[in-house]
């Protein structure tokens, strides 16, 4: 874990609660992350993994309990039996620090690749454009399709559009990325491309949380690993403890299965 | 073929001036109608997709009931519907007698009106075929709701209903000869005066045909123009 | 607006829904053999025949529906004497069989575009499993091409027969009393024209409300393989049988 130097967490949950109608994907969850830390987000599917993220980024509002970005506590209301977001605004400016990857890119189709880049920067951010454009250059250059800031996302291939998708979310300066299952939707060649970007930004020492099922990745790059069950935090601690000492049944063999897999 | 040429001459005897002044009076009525058709049916399709069971009801027998009557019918209700309308108003303010609506106004309403149920449905359509992903991706990098919707949702709207407006738009052009009707001098009727005066029927009505099919071929060159300039990103790269 | 007037006009316009009716049947049924023989042009090896049927299509399409109408009825009129000469004066004066004309060849070229899109979609798969079992010519557009194109153009093709019930409204101009003709007098002697808008509006809904539903009822009846699947047993024995 990375060292509490700044006593304020990056991202913090506490008690955090989301159910969709009677299921009830997340039952709890509290977890800090800290500056630098780079967690690993493992657990089946329907575990609340990609739930759990997409609360931080307030794509879903939480049933209960309390999410903070960089110190700022989002602010919810009581709306009958689940809460609100009361303060869009706010929540539009959090956003901006909590950048997301999503599985399926999710690149806008009517932009080229660089206008991809700088739409949020400039229309969000209200950032000059020239600055915006020299420094979403540099960061396709980062990810190696400098040569593609004119083509739109249709004609680049999945892992292209992916390592895009990373530039876009670097360009926002967030505070923390968040990345669901990154890889997942892409042909098994392409994915140690993305990998390769991902285990880059890790080098430098970025706040990441990626939700994978890459397991070998996990364990090479992450510092620390978190495996949900069942809407629940099962084990949370040091990479290298938890994959070589971990006392959880269950996390033994999710690996087990997933390694056979 | 000197007959046609002498029917059609810009001088005293000639009908060119006139049919081409009723030439622009169609396509001033077929373009406020048209525009009209956009504005309500966006509003209609709004309330298709976003808007309360009733609102949903309301959206689905208005498109229902104009797309299932005929057009003729709905121009005869705002032509003298309309004058109804105005008459009584007239009469609110202590005034007496008739005032009839102006035939444009009737027509383009009535243009309108019947486009916006087929505007409705090619918004909707566009609309479903909207990228969840993309609208996720423009809220999570903290745009707010109206720079969502005029950044990331209005052009790929535009982009998606681009062919079905251009089909609206050929629809509303079509049906401005049925305000020929309300005694709008537009290209039918003025056909209709010349004919009427020249003994010559054949050759106005195949003019006004004819007019009317330069006006759709440039409508169509310009609707390609903007589909292929609103598709680019849809489009594989030619290597 | 009166309850019992509504219910008046209604009486008296459905005295139009027979000629309506008429004319659509009439004019959609050469309608569709228009438009299958204009689809068969336009796939011709021979330039000059789909060209024909091309300009004919655009040319139609691209231009109301009521000028072609006043072209037939009132343009040939100008013709008498040719026409009389011909034997044909007795079609061309009388509105309904100019209104019929006009009907038709306007549904064959909007139609022609369904029947092309159905025939386009006929997949070359299964146009290739008839020739492997030596079927070719007329023996494969007759049992594989069109009955599947058929099938293929039905709900596009029900569109067009609601656009011909709303379309036979336009001969009411050249003084045909169908339903709208019925309306446009009956607003004219009353100034009443919400109500009569209402009854024959609903006359034209209740119309295109049957016409929908017994489309519907053949697409269901010439499709039994888009259909849920029956039991397994139910399905083995229909096929023994």
């Amino acid at each position: 874990m990375a060292e509490p130097e700044n006593p304020t967490p990056v991202v913090s949950l506490r008690g955090l609660r989301k159910s969709f109608g009677a299921l009830d994907v997340l039952k709890g969850i509290s977890l800090d992350a800290w500056k630098g830390d780079v967690i690993a987000i493992l657990g089946s599917s329907g575990s609340g993994k990609s739930t759990m993220l997409r609360c931080i980024n307030l794509l879903e509002t939480p049933s209960a309990g309390e999410i903070s970005i960089g110190g700022e506590t989002v602010k919810l209301k009581k709306h009958g039996h689940e809460l609100a977001i009361a303060d869009q605004r706010q929540v539009d400016a959090l956003r901006t620090k909590t950048a997301m990857v999503f599985q399926s890119f999710n690149l806008w189709s009517h932009m080229t690749i660089l206008e991809n880049l700088i739409e949020a920067p400039v229309h969000v951010q209200h950032r000059p454009k020239p600055e915006a454009v020299a420094e979403a250059m540099a960061l396709l250059e980062k990810v190696g399709i400098a040569d593609k800031c004119d083509a739109y996302p249709s004609h680049l291939s999945g892992g292209q559009q992916q390592r895009a998708a990373i530039a876009r979310a670097l360009a926002m300066h967030p505070q923390v990325m968040l990345f669901d299952e990154p890889t997942s939707a892409l042909d098994p060649e392409r994915v140690g491309e993305v990998l390769k970007v991902i285990r880059t930004l890790a080098g430098e020492g970025r706040t990441m949380l990626v939700v994978t099922h890459e397991i070998g990745f996990a364990r090479e790059v992450a510092n620390r690993v978190v495996f949900l069950h069942q809407g629940v935090i099962e084990e949370d601690g040091p990479a290298e403890t938890v994959f070589n000492h971990s006392k959880s049944e269950r996390f033994r063999s999710f690996i087990a299965n997933t390694r056979n897999s | 073929m000197i007959d046609l040429l002498n029917l059609l001459s810009f001088g005293q005897e000639g009908w060119g001036l006139s049919l081409l002044t009723a030439a622009l009076v169609t396509v001033a009525v077929a373009v406020c109608g048209f525009l009209i058709g956009t504005v309500i049916g966006a509003l209609i399709a709004w309330a298709k997709l976003a808007g309360n069971l009733p609102l949903r009801i309301g959206a689905d027998a208005y498109t229902t009931i104009l797309r299932g009557v005929p057009d003729l019918l709905v121009i005869y209700l705002f032509y003298f519907g309309g004058s109804l309308f105005t008459t009584w108003l007239f009469h609110l303010s202590g005034s007496e007698g008739f005032v009839g609506v102006p035939p444009f106004v009737a027509g383009a309403s009535a243009i309108g009106v019947i486009g916006a149920a087929y505007q409705a449905e090619v918004f909707r359509g566009a609309f479903r075929a909207l990228s969840k992903g993309e609208i996720e991706a423009g809220m999570s990098v903290g745009m707010s709701r109206f720079l969502l919707f005029r950044r990331i949702i209005a052009p790929q709207v535009v982009q998606y209903a681009l062919p079905g407006i251009g089909n609206v738009w050929q629809m509303a052009l079509k049906e401005s000869a049925l305000i020929s009707v309300t005694g709008l001098v537009e290209l039918l009727r003025q056909s209709q005066i010349a004919a009427g005066s020249t003994r010559k029927p054949f050759e106005f009505y195949l003019i006004a045909g004819a007019i009317f099919l330069v006006i759709t071929w440039l409508s169509q060159q310009i609707f390609a123009w903007l589909d292929r300039r609103a598709s680019r990103s849809l489009r594989r790269e030619v290597r | 607006m009166e309850l019992s007037f509504i219910r008046d006009s209604f009486v008296q316009l459905l005295a139009g829904a027979p000629l309506t009716l008429e004319l659509t049947a009439i004019a959609f049924a050469i309608g569709v053999v228009l438009a299958m023989l204009l689809a068969l042009m336009r796939l011709s090896r021979f330039a000059v025949i789909r060209g024909a049927a091309d300009a004919y299509v655009f040319v139609i399409r691209g231009t109301p529906l009521l000028v072609q109408i006043f072209l037939i009825y009132y343009g040939l009129g100008q013709f008498r004497a040719t026409l009389q000469s011909l034997g044909l004066w007795y079609f061309f004066r009388e509105a309904y069989w100019c209104g019929i004309l006009a009907l038709s060849l306007n549904s064959a070229a909007y139609g022609s575009e369904v029947v092309r899109g159905a025939l386009a979609s006929v997949s070359l798969r299964e146009i290739e499993a008839a020739k492997s079992c030596g079927m070719s010519g007329m023996l494969l557009y007759r049992r594989i091409i069109l009955p599947l194109a058929l099938r293929q153009a039905l709900p596009a093709y029900g569109n067009e027969l609601i656009l011909m019930v709303k379309a036979t409204s336009l001969v009411s101009i050249i003084t045909m009393m169908e339903i709208t003709g019925i309306a446009a007098r009956l607003i004219a002697d009353t100034y009443r024209p919400v109500e009569v808008f209402i009854a024959a509006g609903a006359i034209y809904l209740l119309i295109n409300f049957v016409l929908t539903r017994l489309v519907a009822l053949l697409d269901w009846w010439l499709t039994p393989h888009l259909r849920a699947a029956a039991s397994p047993s139910a399905r083995l024995e229909s096929s023994n049988g």
